[in-house]
């Protein structure tokens, strides 16, 4: 039985981190759910595995029932466009921890770049104030 | 700002998957490649949950290129836990092979994704509003999938 076999270990690595600066944000309750706009100002990419920014004013979170759904362009260094759709979860939990975690699913031409549309990463975000931003620390999952 | 201090990725695990496959369905259309690939019936084991899957609830509905480069999942069924409660599942992610970093000229399976969940309030709520990432085997003979999920903390 599949119950008696060895659990697979999942092998990951830190890869990179990005600031997404927040230009304010629209909240309201819906017929069925909430739905939040947030849109993205700009921001910095930096890390071992990409550096770059996040393009201004190219998109927002459009969060619903704290499940965020945010789309973005990034611009590597080399110039080469990225399409960001950054899928997960931002709440506290009971004793008042922010959960702040998310997938990104990114869409990137052929090139150096292209493995970003081939792998899964599991973010770590943060959220930070005085300007609003965030901060997301970016782990591949090997 | 890389001075900043960069938090790890803690995991844990939370509970398997073996699911099997009666057909597999796939054609090339004006919008590239589509899938369609239903579980025939499945078990879910582990210490987080237990129960089903919900046979032909839906499928991995994934998109391609061509098969040979590999796809995007995108699943979409029902579970049923062994306490009675249904529960969608979305599953995210990518199946390809990639060069293999520890045998170089070898390829390997990459086969990772990315679960969301809803469930009804009650013991499986915490599926909503948990990040869980999971790594997925192909088996054949019968053909089925073997996923290990892990709660991301």
């Amino acid at each position: 039985m599949a119950q008696q076999e060895a659990i697979p270990a999942i092998d990951h690595q830190y890869a990179f981190s990005m600031r997404i600066e927040s230009e304010g944000r629209i909240e309201f309750q819906g017929e069925m759910r909430s739905r939040t706009f947030e849109p993205t100002g700009g921001g910095e990419v930096w890390g071992p595995r990409l550096q770059g920014r996040v393009v201004p004013k190219s998109g927002a979170d459009f969060a619903s029932n704290n499940l965020t759904d945010a789309h973005m362009m990034l611009q590597a260094s080399d110039g080469t466009w990225i399409y960001m759709n950054l899928l997960g979860y931002e709440h506290h939990d009971d004793d008042g921890n922010a959960y702040f975690r998310v997938a990104p699913y990114f869409d990137s031409p052929t090139g150096p770049h292209a493995w970003l549309a081939k792998t899964v990463f599991i973010g770590i975000g943060e959220r930070h104030h005085n300007p609003d931003h965030t901060i997301i620390h970016f782990h591949e999952i090997r | 700002m890389a001075e900043l201090q960069i938090p790890g990725l803690e995991l844990e695990y939370a509970f398997s998957v073996t699911m099997n496959f009666a057909e597999r369905i796939d054609f090339i259309g004006p919008r590239g490649g589509k899938g369609y690939v239903p579980p025939a019936s499945g078990v879910v084991y582990g210490p987080m949950l237990q129960g089903r899957v919900v046979p032909y609830s839906g499928a991995d509905y994934a998109i391609f290129k061509s098969l040979a480069e590999g796809i995007k999942v995108n699943t979409h069924y029902m579970l049923e836990s062994d306490d009675g409660h249904w529960i969608y599942i979305n599953n995210r992610g990518y199946l390809h092979r990639s060069p293999d970093p520890d045998n170089p000229g070898q390829s390997k399976l990459y086969f990772r994704m990315t679960p969301f969940f809803e469930a009804p309030n009650g013991p499986y709520e915490w599926l909503s509003r948990t990040m869980i990432v999971g790594t997925g085997e192909r088996l054949t003979n019968p053909d089925r999938s073997q996923f290990t999920y892990y709660r991301v903390l």
